[in-house]
């Protein structure tokens, strides 16, 4: 029997409730926990979203009573939550939140989180369903699985469930990707795994099927007849913000191409799914990431990726300081804070379509968003030569900050003459709906809670992403005399001038944003 | 309406509307977004509710970007006349960095009015936008029906009608006689969401839903006006259950409604209380017993589970506030069907 079969849910819009359930969370005095989880888990409360039994167990080493833990997360959610904390419910809601003192490598630790677990069930009606979230730092994801799957954690009694949420990054290229993945599904089936890209959370990266899919008008133009190509951007302004440690071993293709951005190729790529299961729909997202040419020599990368890195220059009026002093990263520093990549998806939809992507820190302003150029009008009428260029219509999916959709097009301007100038049609998400959008960890715990893993990255779309990437890491990282250039641009200014070559050569360039 | 306190806009001659409305956007000055999903219309028959019924646009313009068309009629007054303001409701959106305008068109009908209402109507929509009318007066015999074929949904309040039968069927003659989907919404059954939403939620559970079939008794504490509230309440449990619903009367003269699961009889306990709304709903099953309750004007509702072995277990849940903007602006964010609704309504009617 399943809830859906409940006739009292029937007319009544909202989803089925969750199942009761226990959130563990590892990492549980973090960052990530204070400012994302534990805001989000209020809001689903405030908005009767959370199934009643619902239990928080952070897991850390520091030592806590559950009391002081309940008040720094108050704290945090009074500062981070999208909605005003309101005392009667936030006193309820943190009567579900506990808290477990281990070392991640203490098997003993796990033993007790076990029996705790029971207890909970016994006395919360949580039912040994359990949703273990890894909010550590990665390297501690092999020795909390371990000890989750010694303690007999990672398998469900019959008629529940155990299921585990892992942070991002998914590894560091796909050897390490493969690693963690084994790891993981030594411990956890991959239908219960749930790998969190929160870009996927977001209101406007869930609008794009419903765009593409739900407007007729769209899907007819969406191939090589009638695109020119398209531009994915994820610009800005902030410099590496006390992350300098970790961000020296990655840099902006780990941090935000492999994941980020391939989602969102994805979703603008891909073909209709047959249905909105997760797998369907990432069947289709897989196929788009087997589809990507590969870069197969450090030539080609050259050729197709440029990357640079921030030198001193001015944000907001403010003079800043380039990337290799920053505080933690090395003052000969190689990585990359500035990717710009030219992409051929094989396939016959997109046949000499090109997309261009471009990241960076240190830009003149933030914005992620996914610009689709049309083809410009035939040169007859009033695209002759005599006239001004038309430039086409542009459709912009804005997925923050200002979330929305703008399409550009001609229009002619008033008087006798003819005079034609590109005009916006815009749609914000935020003056049309007054309603706040949930925060994409909402969306995310909600479905994982519920077992919806269409929104999370399955292994093989990891591994395929990391796949393409790595190249271009190895090509980065290769002989010396064959490796492409790394260029430095100023802060403040949109990338080494060889990123806007990469389109120029085409006769394209990057969208004024 | 009392014009000392109250001023509903800048007055406009009817004919001068559209320009009127293009001047205001282009005086503001201001950095401002002019925004609209839909088209509401509030009917009110009583010239003193512009000024709540413009507070309620504000209010529901600040979660639904509309254009509001606001009629008052006064059918009685002899003689015929028109008058006409405009306004805008702007808040700060809540991305922050701009303000959001909804525009407000006011409208004061003497006279004839129902003759009036589809070209004052008609004439000012937003076009290509979904019109949604909320009628605050019982309905006339017959509806006028132009009207009605241009409407989506069509809001009204069962709480307030005087003969509920009567006014069902003259909106279920109207509803005949009109060719396109006309979606029926009820602020009455909007009020019994913040009860059906949790049981709907305790039923969702694997391990409850399954006793459904086991409950034995449904008791609904109301208050005295909403009576109404509490009938679709059962209407929507007997309909979604498929109970029967039976009007008895007993030896001492009083009618009850009796509630059976085929031949499974259910106790039903309707309890009228002092008081405005609906208070609480208990559902009791051998294993559990369920009680929905919410203290008069808090803004939390309090589940408490009860099993048979004693254990006992409490959650609060944040209750959606009851005024009328409130009920239309959340039933707005509903989906558009009311087959439910319906369904509810067709078992409690014989009671009514």
């Amino acid at each position: 029997m399943s809830a859906s079969t409940n006739p009292l849910r029937e007319g009544i819009a909202a989803r089925s409730t969750p199942q009761p359930c226990s959130l563990v969370i590892f990492g549980a005095t973090g960052d990530l926990t204070h400012r994302k989880l534990i805001p989000a888990l209020y809001n689903l409360a405030a908005d009767g979203d959370l199934p009643a039994g619902l239990t928080v167990i952070g897991f850390a080493r520091r030592d806590k009573e559950d009391e002081p833990f309940r008040k720094e997360l108050e704290e945090a959610t009074r500062k981070f939550s999208r909605q005003t904390v309101q005392d009667e419910l936030w006193n309820s809601f943190a009567q579900t939140i506990f808290y477990h003192r281990s070392e991640f490598g203490e098997a003993a630790g796990y033993q007790s989180l076990a029996k705790r677990l029971d207890q909970i069930d016994q006395e919360r009606g949580t039912r040994g369903n359990r949703l273990f979230y890894l909010a550590a730092a990665p390297e501690q994801f092999d020795e909390i699985l371990t000890n989750l799957r010694d303690a007999g954690l990672n398998e469900a009694a019959e008629g529940s469930w155990a299921r585990v949420v892992v942070e991002k990054p998914f590894g560091t290229d796909l050897p390490s990707a493969r690693n963690l993945n084994a790891i993981v599904s030594h411990s956890f089936h991959e239908r219960d795994t749930y790998r969190i890209d929160h870009y996927l959370g977001k209101e406007t990266a869930q609008n794009i099927m419903v765009l593409r899919f739900a407007n007729a008008i769209f899907e007819p133009l969406w191939n090589n007849r009638h695109i020119d190509h398209v531009q994915i951007t994820a610009s800005e302004p902030l410099g590496v913000e006390g992350r300098g440690g970790y961000y020296d071993t990655a840099g902006a293709l780990r941090d935000m191409v492999q994941n980020h951005l391939m989602q969102l190729l994805c979703l603008t790529a891909m073909e209709p799914p047959t249905d909105l299961t997760a797998d369907s729909v990432r069947d289709e997202k897989v196929k788009v990431l087997r589809s990507l040419r590969p870069l197969e020599s450090a030539a080609e990368v050259a050729e197709n990726v440029i990357r640079g890195q921030y030198a001193a220059g001015s944000i907001g009026g403010k003079n800043v300081i380039g990337y290799r002093a920053e505080d933690r990263t090395d003052d000969r520093s190689m990585t990359e804070t500035f990717v710009a990549l030219r992409l051929r998806i094989d396939n016959w939809r997109w046949a000499n379509v090109p997309f261009y992507m471009r990241v960076g820190k240190r830009l003149p302003k933030g914005a992620t968003e996914i610009a689709v150029q049309f083809k410009a009008a035939p040169s007859v009428l009033f695209n002759n030569p005599q006239s001004p260029t038309l430039l086409g219509n542009v459709l912009v999916i804005r997925i923050q900050p200002d979330e929305g959709i703008s399409l550009r097009m001609e229009a002619k301007i008033p008087g006798s003459s003819l005079r034609i100038e590109p005009v916006k049609m815009d749609f914000h998400y935020g003056t049309s709906f007054g309603k706040a959008s949930p925060e994409a960890y909402e969306r995310l715990l909600l479905d994982a809670m519920s077992g919806d893993a269409t929104l999370f990255a399955r292994r093989d779309e990891v591994e395929q992403a990391w796949a393409f990437v790595d190249a271009i890491e190895q090509a980065w990282h290769g002989p010396a005399a064959k490796q492409p250039e790394l260029f430095f641009y100023p802060s403040g200014s949109w990338g080494p001038a060889a990123a806007d070559e990469l389109l120029e050569r085409e006769g394209r360039a990057w969208r004024r944003l | 309406m009392n014009a000392t306190t109250f001023s509903p806009g800048l007055p406009v001659a009817t004919g001068e509307i559209d320009r009127q409305l293009k001047t205001l956007w282009e005086t503001d000055g201001q950095e401002t977004a002019r925004a609209s999903l839909m088209n509401l219309a509030i009917y009110s028959e009583d010239p003193e509710a512009l000024e709540e019924n413009t507070s309620s646009i504000a209010e529901i313009t600040q979660k639904h970007a509309c254009r509001a068309i606001l009629i008052a009629a006064r059918p009685d007054c002899a003689e015929a006349e028109v008058r006409a303001w405009i306004t805008a409701h702007c808040h700060t959106s809540k991305a922050g960095s701009k303000t959001v305008c909804c525009e407000q068109i006011t409208f004061l009908l003497q006279g004839d009015v129902q003759a009036m209402i589809p070209n004052i109507v008609f004439a000012h929509l937003d076009s290509d936008l979904p019109l949604y009318l909320w009628w605050q007066p019982q309905f006339p015999r017959p509806i006028e029906a132009h009207i009605l074929t241009w409407v989506d949904r069509l809001i009204f309040d069962s709480r307030a009608w005087g003969d509920f039968r009567d006014q069902l069927a003259i909106l279920q003659e109207a509803v005949a006689k009109t060719k396109r989907r006309l979606t029926l919404r009820d602020l009455n059954w909007a009020r019994t969401l913040r009860f059906r939403e949790p049981i709907a939620q305790i039923f969702d559970d694997p391990v409850n839903w399954p006793k459904l079939p086991t409950i034995s008794k449904v008791s609904i504490a109301y208050g005295e006006d909403s009576q109404t509230t509490a009938l679709l309440l059962v209407g929507w449990l007997a309909s979604q259950l498929k109970w029967s619903l039976r009007w008895k009367m007993t030896p001492n003269g009083r009618g009850v409604i009796q509630m059976e699961d085929g031949d499974r009889p259910i106790e039903l306990a309707l309890e009228s209380r002092p008081g405005f709304s609906m208070t609480s709903l208990s559902i009791v099953t051998p294993e559990t017993t369920w009680r929905l309750f919410q203290e008069q004007g808090s803004d939390f509702m309090h589940l408490g589970t009860e099993r048979a072995d004693g254990t006992k277990r409490e959650a609060l849940l944040i209750a959606p506030r009851e005024s009328g903007a409130a009920l239309v602006s959340e039933d707005l964010t509903r989906g558009t069907n009311d087959r439910i609704y319906l369904k509810a309504i067709a078992k409690i009617a014989p009671m009514l």
